[in-house]
């Protein structure tokens, strides 16, 4: 099953995002920090990523052209509590984007739509 | 390939390079070159730099106004053959001359370009220095400008190599040295990747080889010396041929890929950002254009385009110009026809590539009038759903290109 990783400096948002993606069938780590992130990826290899935006540590939008340069193809859904992100055109690069809501519906919706494509990505050439 | 060249100032070695391809540009390359030489000064300084004039040997004074150009930065000038001509063949050279100074990145800038500023030299150069293999240029555009990038060129460049790269073809971009190397490797390079389908074709090799691609903000409208929307047919002939051309080579790779992925984006500035300068279009001329095609070529359009698609082309003619609307599936599906058509040789190449310039007017002519009381930025939204229905659609393209 796909690993989701869930980047939010806000614990509840980590637990309430992983538990409803456990139940549905997601493996899920995650992460309190950009910096945390920049420590977990590379060892966890994670088939797509939830990245908060507003981080004590590091802009969420700065990260996602950071993740674009060394993991090409993965994909990466911004979670925002605000949706004045969209003025940022950095928000470009990332796959979708949701606002929080304890409805994660959209969340859900947008992680199998991005899963999805990236598995029809062809592998690296040789 | 051999090539002249004059290094006085015996240049051995760079770690970033400013490019500057021509042909008989000694009027407008000062400029470039003085904003090239205060970008490396203002934002590399503190690497090696040099500015080169890739030339094909042109006949006025270009390389004598390039290198009396004062510059704080040392200039190398070499050219191609006389005879040899093509940006291709003078990007050919610069990739010989990086890997020769061990160059890890290269900004190519146009020779004519008047809105250059230093800042572009930082915002292209800048991520290859990070480590992406190929930047690409986003401008600030009016939405009537450059229609073959925003109506052709980006929505099959995308859907074909997954990359969302808005500006495929800008002239204006950066590579690494790796790149570089890369594109040497190459044995053999398709005939347009000699001219103007050089972006297109670099494009083309990154995604293939699964290269980082980002795209850096140069800001400022791109002014250069033509006109910016002047219906440039040669141009758009040698992008169909381009663009199909790719198709054949890269068919182990493009049918595979099934939706495009955004790139990363630097350059992007806070305060206020610059505003293009108003382009206006002629939609009596595109429509008298497009429906002059029906006569001219009708009958090869039945050869190449499938019947559903032709018919529902008729219909669009019938509509008077005021109720205008060309569906984008319809545009995709007869480039994806035409492309199919260019694969397997059915008809003479030549006439085929003409006669699809007459639907890219009827298609030019719908997007205009759609968004003729849209924001650029709204006209953007436009664009980028068409280059969604272009991705949608992309399964017809693919079960029928090996049959």
């Amino acid at each position: 099953m796909a690993k989701i990783m869930v980047v939010d400096d806000e614990e509840h948002i980590r637990l309430l995002y992983s538990e409803e993606l456990k139940e549905e069938g997601y493996d899920v780590v995650t992460a309190d920090s950009g910096y945390k992130l920049l420590e977990k990826i590379e060892t966890e290899e994670p088939d797509l990523v939830v990245l908060d935006i507003k981080m004590a540590d590091f802009n969420g939008l700065d990260l996602l052209q950071d993740i674009r340069l060394k993991f090409y193809d993965l994909p990466v859904i911004l979670s925002t509590a605000y949706d004045t992100f969209k003025e940022d055109m950095k928000s470009l690069a990332a796959d979708y984007y949701v606002v929080k809501s304890f409805d994660l519906s959209e969340l859900k919706n947008k992680i199998a739509l991005a899963l999805e494509a990236s598995e029809s990505q062809p592998p690296p050439t040789a | 390939m051999e090539f002249y060249i004059e290094n006085p100032q015996h240049v051995e070695r760079a770690d970033i390079v400013v490019a500057i391809p021509s042909f008989n540009e000694a009027e407008f390359i000062a400029y470039p070159t003085i904003q090239a030489d205060k970008g490396l000064v203002e934002y590399f300084g503190n690497l090696n730099s040099v500015i080169i004039n890739c030339d094909n040997s042109s006949q006025d004074a270009t390389k004598e106004v390039f290198f009396n150009t004062p510059t704080e930065m040392p200039k190398i000038y070499i050219s191609t053959p006389e005879g040899v001509r093509g940006k291709g063949s003078n990007l050919r050279n610069l990739f010989h001359l990086m890997v020769e100074l061990d160059a890890g990145a290269a900004v190519v800038v146009d020779a004519d370009l008047k809105s250059i500023t230093p800042k572009w030299v930082a915002n292209l150069g800048g991520p290859i220095l990070k480590g992406f293999g190929l930047v690409a240029p986003l401008y600030i555009r009016h939405k009537y400008e450059d229609a073959i990038t925003s109506m052709l060129v980006y929505p099959m460049t995308r859907t074909l190599y997954g990359r969302r790269v808005r500006n495929p073809i800008g002239g204006d971009l950066a590579i690494s040295g790796d790149m570089a190397e890369l594109f040497l490797r190459e044995e053999t390079w398709p005939k347009s990747a000699s001219g103007f389908g050089i972006d297109l074709w670099m494009i083309a090799m990154a995604a293939y080889h699964r290269i980082p691609i980002c795209q850096s903000f140069v800001g400022h409208p791109k002014i250069h010396r033509n006109a910016p929307f002047k219906k440039s047919e040669a141009m758009l002939k040698e992008m169909l041929e381009t663009i199909f051309t790719l198709m054949v080579r890269f068919d182990d790779f493009w049918p595979r890929v099934r939706w495009s992925k955004p790139t990363a984006l630097y350059g992007l500035q806070e305060g206020e950002m610059d505003v293009a300068n108003p382009v206006s279009i002629d939609e009596e001329d595109l429509h008298v254009r497009f429906i002059r095609g029906f006569e001219t070529f009708g009958e090869l359009w039945r050869r190449v385009i499938s019947e559903s698609y032709v018919n529902k082309l008729s219909e669009v003619k019938g509509l008077s110009l005021s109720q205008f609307n060309f569906p984008t599936h319809l545009w995709a599906g007869v480039l994806y026809d035409f492309a199919l058509a260019y694969k397997r040789g059915e008809v003479d190449i030549s006439g085929m590539i003409d006669s699809i310039l007459p639907i890219f007017y009827g298609k030019m002519l719908s997007f205009a009038r759609k968004t003729e009381r849209m924001s650029t930025p709204q006209a953007d939204d436009e664009v980028e759903q068409n280059c969604l229905v272009f991705e949608e659609t992309k399964s017809y393209l693919a079960q029928r290109w090996f049959d």
